[in-house]
């Protein structure tokens, strides 16, 4: 026996989570023992599928932006009618409340200002105190001294980060200006060896600022091979998406998430759910999202062990695996 | 407020596209619906959601247009698709359903049965199209689909049910089953 109108349209309200949460539950239980109406949810879900993989189609562009603004001003002056001028008295109240606000922050900026000339001049007057008593001066200069690089041990840390992290940019570029495909990734190691040996040789240091500056010229010796790899797996990926190649960063998004969705809220056959992961795992790494992307493959690997799938997804990964930075 | 407008831009655009079958018409139907928005901005009621409200508008000027022009229904499988034609593509979606080589990954099969899907869509009678298109495609509940075709929500339940059953029946037809076969091939035939 088919379901009914009835049974029809609760299927439909379900498969479109239209259903109260009752309604649904009651329909879940129902569904159990029914095998017309699995079967007919099922012919909806795949009609679903199916009809899914139409893109999205751009809007054009023109004059719309300004017809619609035009519009939704007509709406609100349609709206406000007669009562638009009891508004009047916010022409007075906002440019005065505007006023009030540029003196105050005036007043504050000079305030501040006036502080921080203040602090200068007492920092500059200190050291022409300091010299008229006499241990000081011998000891200060020393002690300066001392300062001096204990200060700047403290922030090199700091600074090394900073500077890792500026020298990373410009050789990255250089990198991908000359990017090879095959960049041996042992050399980078290697090289930061051969650059700086005694951050390798030295165990456990107590100059806990030497150690930090080492791993952080580690990380900078490193890093240039994650550019050239990201170089790579977007140049991979951007080959494996051929329908992507070319279009609005947009469609890309909502293309992933759209996959992501239907990954998420519906009931896929096995081999589905597995193609559709690969699909996602292609896009991720189109957009460049490579740890998400690696996620992903590792997610069919890992639930679709030895199916057409997993290879697709090994392949995939092994394709834009990025440098071990470790 | 822009966002706003991206979001229904390219929604509405959308339905009207696949509502039509031609991206020219329905540029000039997406232009005649704004104005439309322009022009009826006093007689929005800010209780009405405003989406019920501007696909209202764009579904009636999509019916209009197709009584004005008397739009095609979906043709033979022999006949070439106006989507197609217009980009140079004299091939039909019956060349689609026969093609032997393999299909390398899931992008390469979605281009290559997104005209079948087209094709379907398009063969679907207007009342059931435009329920389709306003639940699947433009995320628009049941009640407010009734709102926007002037029918009862049982109605509109009733349309999508014929719109999903014919849909299947048709993509059967035309080989395109969604589902990967053991050698993530679609099943065909």
């Amino acid at each position: 026996m088919s379901p009914t109108d009835h049974d029809q349209d609760k299927l439909l309200g379900y498969a479109y989570g239209e259903l109260s949460s009752p309604e649904a539950k009651s329909l879940e239980a129902h569904l159990k023992n029914c095998p017309q109406c699995s079967r007919a949810l099922e012919d909806i879900r795949k009609v679903r599928r199916t009809m899914a993989q139409l893109p999205t189609v751009p809007a054009p562009e023109a004059g719309l932006d300004s017809l619609l603004a035009y519009a939704q001003q007509a709406a609100r002056r349609a709206q406000a009618g007669p009562a638009a001028h009891s508004h009047l008295w916010k022409w007075v109240l906002l440019p005065s409340t505007g006023v009030l606000a540029m003196v105050l922050l005036i007043v504050v900026t000079a305030r501040v200002a006036e502080e921080t000339n203040l602090s200068r001049l007492r920092s500059v007057a200190a050291p022409k105190v300091a010299p008229s008593s006499s241990p000081l001066p011998q000891a200060e200069p020393s002690v300066a001294s001392e300062i001096a690089p204990a200060a700047k041990a403290v922030e090199s840390p700091k600074e090394k980060e900073t500077a890792a992290k500026a020298e990373r940019k410009p050789s990255a570029k250089m990198l991908i200006l000359k990017a090879a495909p095959q960049a041996p990734r042992p050399s980078a190691r290697a090289a930061a060896v051969a650059e700086h040996p005694e951050d390798f040789a030295q165990p456990a240091s107590k100059d806990e600022s030497g150690a930090q500056a080492g791993r952080a010229r580690q990380k900078s010796a490193v890093a240039p091979q994650s550019a050239v790899a990201s170089q790579e797996s977007r140049g991979v990926a951007a080959a494996s998406a051929p329908a992507f190649l070319g279009g609005p960063p947009d469609a890309l998004d909502r293309e992933i998430a759209r996959t992501q969705d239907t990954l998420r809220t519906r009931t896929l056959a096995s081999q589905e759910r597995a193609g559709l992961l690969n699909h996602l795992c292609e896009l991720l790494y189109a957009a460049n999202r490579s740890s998400e992307a690696d996620s992903t493959c590792d997610q069919v690997i890992r639930d679709f062990p030895g199916s057409a799938a997993a290879d697709s997804a090994r392949q995939l990964k092994e394709k834009n695996q990025r440098a071990p930075a470790r | 407020m822009k966002t706003e407008k991206r979001r229904h831009r390219t929604p509405v655009f959308n339905y009207i596209f696949r509502f039509t079958g031609d991206r020219a018409r329905a540029e000039d139907i997406l232009q005649e619906t704004w104005l439309k928005v322009v022009r009826s901005a006093q007689d929005y009621e800010p209780k009405a959601r405003f989406t019920t409200w501007l696909y209202t508008l764009a579904r009636n000027q999509c019916v209009d247009r197709a009584r004005r022009e008397k739009l095609r229904q979906a043709d033979s499988l022999d006949a070439p698709r106006p989507a197609f034609a217009s980009q140079g593509d004299n091939r039909t979606p019956a060349d689609f359903l026969v093609d032997p080589s393999p299909v390398p990954d899931q992008a390469a099969h979605n281009l290559r049965i997104r005209p079948l899907l087209e094709q379907a869509l398009l063969s679907l009678p207007e009342e059931q199209r435009e329920v389709f298109l306003l639940r699947e495609y433009s995320g628009q509940s049941f009640r407010e689909i009734a709102e926007v075709t002037g029918v009862s929500e049982n109605t509109a339940k009733s349309r999508m049910r014929y719109a999903l059953e014919a849909l299947r029946r048709q993509l059967e037809q035309l080989g395109v089953e969604g589902d990967w076969a053991e050698d993530e091939r679609t099943v065909t035939g």
